[in-house]
């Protein structure tokens, strides 16, 4: 544990839900509340990527009892800092308020997520909407980038599109789709509650209890998803006249309940996700100048991973910098890393997880991210010793396991010509 | 929930040597952040040194005569902390984040490099490249980001705040490293630095590390003024990007006065009336009821040393003339002027009194509002923002809208997408 740092009380809440609460520090009359939901980008059917996140936005845009222009209204009165998340593998509504507002913005969340009304005409505005979201993320080379990445990893379905979905997929969503995905999705839970913050729990729990009444049923069977094995060893590209050009390159990777984890991330932070600490930084950016973002990572998620370097830097750089990626992927393999690298890898790693929940909102997601991934409100603790166990034979060992560079597939998004390199175009 | 224990929570201390030092004590919180606030930024550039400040930012992490370049953040990650810093038109700040007790090797590192940097040609060139790649990155293969930096540079004609912070292209080729020397000498002096901290210590104790680390540092020479005074526009001026892009943008600039002066407030208010949150005039009409827009926002640079633009800036749904979403706003901003906007001011002003209160939640968050409260008008003017706030009229936010969003002082800059990518 990070000095000085205790874990909170947590309470749980028996039936088909849970809920936590938590105050960190207790100076300001702040509340956060968080609504998960399992369903996610992950759970699109086919050909209509994007409905789950069209569907979570679309709960905001009326309900049985008020207009979207009343919620919007009644979110700003709130203070604003109100927001839905529809990612790869959940859906959460969360909202962060004084604390004198607590009830009425429980009152509010609950209204949103029981009874929306999904009126025809806010559907094909908020899908209009969408559409030109999608659009713009064309106009950047690192959101084109990553969308090629998904896919080529995964295929369109899974983890293989954006959460908000392709331009084409998104097109065809009609709004019988969107209620029935709310009804066999997102309405059903199990939810998972956090209220974080300067609040009383019995109060908070009187509320909670009086709201789920009735609602709340264990998930519906997932569907099983065939999946494609991806390419090995390819190198895909799309040949945009920019001055600079984007690379990521990776493959699939551990889910966030690996026994591996905690070595692959003293392992990644070493590689590339330490920043001035990591070696991809040190001989990309420090040594040669040749960009100003180099990195590694993981995404460990519930049905599996994802593993990216990434950088960018000036067309004619792009081959040597992706052979320095390949060269450190393959050298941490093989050798050892250094004492000193370990010690600050896992230094940063456990003393900076005070971090995760400074504020009472990111404790309040982190505590319902650790509940969802089946991590547990002990996971700071664990994090811990795990994290310090780490040795130089378990970070070569995991190095080995999990990382296959000659694997790897590329994604260059850039003015092919200069870049001079061989590639499938896309 | 008011502003008043937390600003009695700040103290204010002067070193030996005159350098000012502000800290807060944050009960119960196992992190804390020191920080070193200069008085410099694109603002204090001269013409054809655009960039200067940003890439001095950088050598600041090249090394010392006891460090190797980059080891400064390398340490603090080791003890688990989190380091990095940025510049801004008026500003220049570094910062660290970690745990309490570990706070002492921050401020020996920042003596460090505040005493003894080491700036070598090679260290320089490379830096340099990695600031160039760093335009690229943010405004050159960003179409919007292009917009936006046309748009002050066609806004303002003397004033430098028509350069953008990263700087031009070409000016950034022809920086030398004696102009960084020439810049560190001016600016970076005890005497022109705030020192900021947060954290659960006694105030006392806090102050007195400093004052053993810093205190008896040289204050160094008085920096150089900027005088410069934007010269009042007299007319509209337009700007058109043609670029390959998918989504088209409309934004419109307006030179507005910064905090302290009697309109400043009312700006602020009239800025959160016309896009603050989705129930805001713009917002419900641009986004909501006629969807022509992805998104829109306006900003009040209420912050600002000197005065600045007032932005309002949207992305178009493809298919939109873009004259229809720049009609449509100004139209907005039109029936503003005439109309009874009580229940919209009331709105904004509660928006505008919750945010602020909770975004002192977060560490970081504390730190900016402080800094730039300070440096911009005293930091317990922060005291007066939510008062002073209050008393802003509707027919107040009226005026200021006839006052300065007006045809003559409007700067306009359309992004026209040319085809998909």
């Amino acid at each position: 544990m990070g000095p000085g740092w205790k874990l909170p009380p947590l309470e749980r809440m028996e039936g088909g839900y849970y809920l936590s609460i938590a105050s960190p520090q207790e100076e300001l009359p702040i509340v956060a509340i968080r609504a998960l939901i399992p369903s996610g980008s992950w759970d699109d059917p086919p050909g209509k990527e994007g409905l789950n996140f069209l569907t979570a936005q679309l709960l905001q845009q009326g309900t049985r009892k008020r207009s979207a222009e009343e919620i919007h209204r009644k979110i700003d009165s709130l203070g604003g800092r109100f927001h839905i998340d529809a990612n790869f593998d959940y859906t959460m509504v969360g909202i962060t308020v004084l604390r004198e507002d607590l009830s009425e913005a429980l009152d509010l969340l609950v209204e949103i997520l029981r009874e929306p009304a999904f009126p025809e005409e806010e559907f094909h505005k908020r899908k209009r909407r969408l559409l030109g979201q999608i659009a713009s993320q064309k106009d950047r080379p690192g959101g084109v980038a990553r969308a090629a990445f998904l896919e080529a990893l995964w295929g369109k379905r899974g983890y293989g599109h954006d959460p908000k979905g392709l331009e084409e997929s998104v097109q065809g969503i009609e709004m019988e789709d969107v209620t029935e995905h709310y009804r066999r999705r997102l309405c059903e839970g199990p939810f998972i509650w956090v209220a974080c913050g300067d609040v009383n729990p019995e109060k908070w729990w009187g509320m909670l209890r009086g709201a789920m009444e009735g609602w709340g049923h264990p998930p519906s069977e997932e569907e099983s998803h065939r999946e494609d094995l991806p390419p090995r060893g390819k190198i895909l590209a799309l040949d945009r006249k920019i001055p600079q050009a984007t690379v990521l390159m990776g493959q699939r990777s551990i889910d966030a309940t690996h026994p591996d984890l905690f070595d692959f991330l003293v392992m990644n932070y070493i590689l590339g996700g330490g920043g001035f600490g990591s070696r991809l930084v040190d001989r990309i950016r420090s040594k040669k100048g040749m960009a100003y973002s180099a990195f590694s990572r993981l995404e460990a998620l519930l049905r599996g991973g994802i593993f990216v370097c990434g950088f960018q830097t000036e067309n004619s750089n792009v081959r040597e910098a992706m052979a320095i990626c390949q060269e450190e992927a393959e050298r941490i393999r093989v050798e050892p890393v250094s004492l000193r690298e370990l010690d600050e890898a896992k230094g940063f790693l456990v003393g900076s997880f005070p971090m995760k929940i400074d504020s009472i909102g990111s404790f309040a997601t982190n505590l319902a991210l650790w509940e969802f991934y089946g991590l547990g409100p002990e996971y700071p603790v664990r994090f811990t010793s795990s994290v310090t166990k780490a040795t130089v034979e378990s970070v070569m060992k995991t190095a080995r396991e999990h990382l296959d560079p000659h694997s790897w597939v590329s994604v260059v998004v850039g003015d092919l010509e200069r870049t001079k390199i061989e590639a499938e175009r896309i | 929930m008011e502003l008043s224990p937390f600003l009695s929570s700040i103290q204010e201390a002067r070193l030996s040597n005159g350098s000012r030092a502000l800290f807060r004590r944050r009960r119960g919180s196992p992190l804390a952040t020191f920080q070193v606030w200069y008085k410099v930024g694109s603002r204090n550039e001269p013409l054809g040194k655009s960039g200067l400040s940003h890439l001095v930012e950088h050598m600041m992490f090249k090394g010392t005569e006891k460090m190797a370049p980059e080891e400064f953040s390398r340490i603090i990650q080791a003890h688990g902390g989190q380091t990095n810093a940025f510049t801004t038109k008026d500003f220049t700040a570094y910062y660290v984040v970690m745990a309490k007790e570990k706070i002492p090797v921050a401020m020996d590192l920042e003596l460090e490099r505040m005493t003894a940097l080491r700036l070598t040609p090679q260290d320089f060139q490379i830096e340099k490249s990695v600031v160039m790649e760093e335009r690229r990155l943010r405004t050159e293969t960003q179409p919007e980001a292009h917009l936006l930096e046309e748009l002050e540079a066609i806004a303002f004609t003397s004033h430098p705040y028509r350069w953008p912070i990263i700087g031009w292209m070409e000016d950034l080729e022809a920086l030398t490293l004696e102009d960084v020397e020439d810049h560190l000498r001016k600016y970076y002096v005890p005497s022109n630095a705030l020192f900021l901290g947060i954290a659960d210590t006694e105030p006392g104790e806090w102050f007195e590390l400093l004052e053993s680390r810093f205190g008896s540092l040289a204050p160094g020479n008085a920096t150089p003024r900027v005088d410069v005074r934007e010269p009042t526009q007299r007319g509209e001026r337009r700007t058109v990007i043609r670029r390959k892009a998918e989504v088209g943008m409309v934004a419109m600039g307006f030179h507005v006065p910064q905090v302290g002066h009697e309109d400043a407030m009312a700006l602020e208010v009239l800025a959160c009336v016309l896009a603050g949150g989705k129930s805001s005039r713009l917002y419900r009409r641009l986004v909501q009821k006629e969807a022509l827009a992805v998104d829109v926002g306006c900003e009040n640079p209420l912050l600002s040393v000197d005065p600045g633009l007032f932005t309002i800036a949207a992305r178009v749904i493809p298919g939109h003339p873009l004259e229809r979403v720049e009609d449509a706003i100004w139209q907005e901003v039109e029936d503003l002027k005439c109309s009874q906007i009580q229940e919209d001011v009331k709105r904004a002003k509660e928006t505008l009194r919750r945010s602020l209160l909770l975004a002192l939640d977060s560490l970081m968050t504390q730190a900016m509002i402080i800094a730039q409260w300070d440096l911009c008008a005293g930091w317990w003017k922060l005291g007066g923002y939510l008062s002073l706030m209050e008393e802003v009229t509707w027919e107040k936010v009226r005026e200021v809208a006839l006052k300065y969003l007006c045809p003559e002082n409007r700067s306009v800059g359309w992004l026209v997408p040319q085809g998909s990518q």
